[in-house]
């Protein structure tokens, strides 16, 4: 006889005689320890099983402690080509984990590379929003100016930079807009604003911030520990103040304020183009420092310099690497090689834009072997938790 | 003044222990009781893969009957048979090495120089038949019943390799299957109502996509 199927199952005398001969079913922490086994992906799917096994899949214990049996990198990936607009977290070894449908928002959304549990896809054309990969939320940010920078930018042609970064010390995560006014030549200027993410109503408002009076090089930002990092832009200043090469801008997002300025590794008497063209130089994120990434065609070099103590501006080059000219044809001036992460074992992840791959270098050997993947369009690191339900 | 003897075996050893001071090993096999009163038998050396059983020996506490509470002695019989067999080739550190680094990371395959030197034999993957007598061990389990005990009584004896492969076992009859089989497979009762279930269904529909 099928009896209604209750909402809320009451403890039957049936049901208390079936739980006390508990051998006939999997005690609680036994299936804790089999879940654990599961990867992310496959755990969302057992949720259907039966309520215990959702609640017990999504509670905290659970999660931290999955989180720490899996800890294999997962990155945000856009490819090339994807006429769905998704965004997809893959794995190391080129597998989709997870599909975020129309996450991307238009073609021209980028992934900023980031190494955090959110997404923040942006055009230049002055369009931010941050996805929540684990629960699908999205939050577009508002395309007005702060007030205070109202009748100075030019929203028709906003050449904007947007760079999302969390504050340890809050929990804050806040993103720097920078609007671009190319020309210099005619004055153009660069306008910074801050606008936080989760503070609630009151923070969620641009606020005009002061400019850093260098122009910096909008593409070279990264964000390191609450902390924007740029390169000054080369063009403008080193012809202008006779600046050297490799000098390093930051603005604190916790304070809202510029830092004292830093000085790169690499200096070079300015006035010399060749100097100029053979460091190729950018900033990275590394295991929680600021890496700056000099890498030089002639010979096919890659030096990756770590700041170790910013107060005292001290760099140390850790790797010293060499880059096949394999990966590097054909050589193109501005082809970028980003280092991404740093594995536990070493291993450096590598994303190479212009073909859109990501490469695996081998420590203490100069292979480079390639992430079996589809062309991407742009990468950032995922640091969050797909068990997650918000 | 010798204490009272519970039988012949235990004042015997208990004698040798009086007779030989402080940290004389006495070397018998130990004595586990299970929940029905019935004795099985474990010799030193495979008593050690059991975490609580091995600080019980260091401890000079082992001697005399050792209850496990809750073991009903098919149990116990089997997990003294895992124990024996793998007991010759325990290697405590490899094996807390294993077990705290379940999921190493993926291999990167690098193609190798075409100069470098091919090993001449081929590495035996189970040089003792352990994995393959593991396999028929637990393919002889009777049901789902005598695995879920298994386990159960691996974890309060701190046999951690036998609850990894109780485990593994268990996750190996869930894997590839759908929900409804799990349940069928496991004897698990679905507790949701059919909107309940579309609507989990729904929350997680990326982990449903092929």
């Amino acid at each position: 006889m099928a009896s209604p199927r209750p909402y809320s199952p009451p403890i039957t005398r049936g049901r208390r005689a079936r739980e006390a001969a508990s051998s006939d079913r999997l005690p609680t922490d036994v299936l804790f320890n089999v879940l654990l086994r599961f990867p992310a992906r496959d755990l969302c799917r057992l949720r259907a099983v039966c309520r215990s096994w959702r609640s017990l899949t999504s509670d905290p214990v659970f999660i931290t402690a999955h989180a720490a049996r899996h800890p294999a990198p997962l990155f945000l990936a856009q490819f090339r080509d994807d006429k769905t607009n998704s965004i997809y977290i893959v794995d190391l070894s080129g597998n989709v984990v997870k599909r975020i449908a129309g996450a991307a928002g238009g073609p021209y959304h980028r992934l900023q590379c980031t190494r955090l549990d959110l997404a923040c896809l942006t055009t230049d054309w002055n369009r931010c929003h941050v996805l929540n990969p684990a629960t699908g939320a999205v939050q577009a940010l508002p395309e007005s100016p702060a007030v205070e920078h109202v009748n100075r930018v030019n929203l028709r042609e906003p050449y904007t930079f947007f760079a999302l970064g969390r504050v340890s010390s809050t929990g804050d995560y806040k993103v720097l807009r920078m609007f671009n006014r190319p020309g210099f030549a005619k004055g153009g200027q660069q306008l910074f604003e801050v606008f936080t993410i989760n503070g609630g109503a009151a923070h969620a408002r641009w606020r005009g911030q002061q400019s850093p009076g260098l122009f910096v090089d909008e593409c070279s930002g990264v964000v390191v520990d609450g902390v924007v990092y740029f390169l000054t832009n080369r063009t403008y200043d080193g012809a202008r103040n006779g600046i050297r090469l490799g000098y390093i801008v930051s603005f604190d997002l916790e304070r809202e304020e510029w830092r004292r300025d830093l000085r790169g590794p690499i200096s070079s008497g300015v006035g010399s183009a060749s100097s100029y063209m053979s460091h190729h130089l950018t900033l990275a994120e590394l295991k929680g420092s600021l890496v700056l990434a000099d890498r030089r065609h002639q010979p096919f070099t890659l030096d990756l310099w770590f700041l170790v103590d910013s107060g005292s501006g001290h760099w140390v080059k850790e790797y010293h690497i060499l880059t096949r000219p394999a990966i590097s044809r054909p050589v193109l001036v501005d082809e970028s090689f980003k280092p991404l992460l740093l594995l536990d074992d070493g291993r450096l992840v590598v994303y190479v834009a212009t073909g859109g791959q990501l490469f695996i270098q081998d420590p203490g050997t100069d292979n480079f072997a390639r992430v079996c993947m589809g062309r991407l369009d742009s990468v950032s690191v995922y640091t969050g938790n797909l068990l997650s339900r918000g | 003044m010798a204490p009272p003897a519970t039988d012949a075996a235990t004042t015997k050893q208990e004698q040798q222990h009086a007779a030989g001071g402080e940290g004389v090993e006495v070397g018998g096999d130990l004595r586990l009781v299970a929940e029905c009163g019935t004795v099985v038998r474990l010799s030193r050396s495979a008593a050690r893969m059991s975490t609580t059983l091995f600080d019980m020996i260091e401890a000079g506490c082992a001697e005399g009957g050792i209850p496990i509470k809750g073991a009903d002695v098919g149990t116990l019989r089997l997990v003294a048979a895992y124990c024996e067999k793998h007991a010759p080739h325990y290697d405590p550190v490899a094996s807390a090495a294993r077990l705290r680094d379940p999921f190493p990371p993926f291999p990167i395959e690098f193609t190798p120089a075409s100069y470098a030197v091919k090993p001449v034999t081929q590495l035996d993957p189970d040089p003792h038949g352990l994995e393959a007598w593991d396999r028929k061990f637990i393919s002889d389990l009777p049901d789902n019943s005598a695995l879920f005990n298994l386990i159960i009584v691996a974890n309060l004896m701190a046999i951690e390799d036998l609850v990894d492969l109780g485990c593994t076992a268990v996750a190996d009859k869930m894997r590839g299957k759908t929900p409804d089989e799990i349940r069928v497979a496991l004897d698990i009762e679905n507790d949701y109502t059919p909107e309940q279930e579309a609507e989990v269904r729904r929350e997680n529909a990326w982990a449903f996509e092929d």
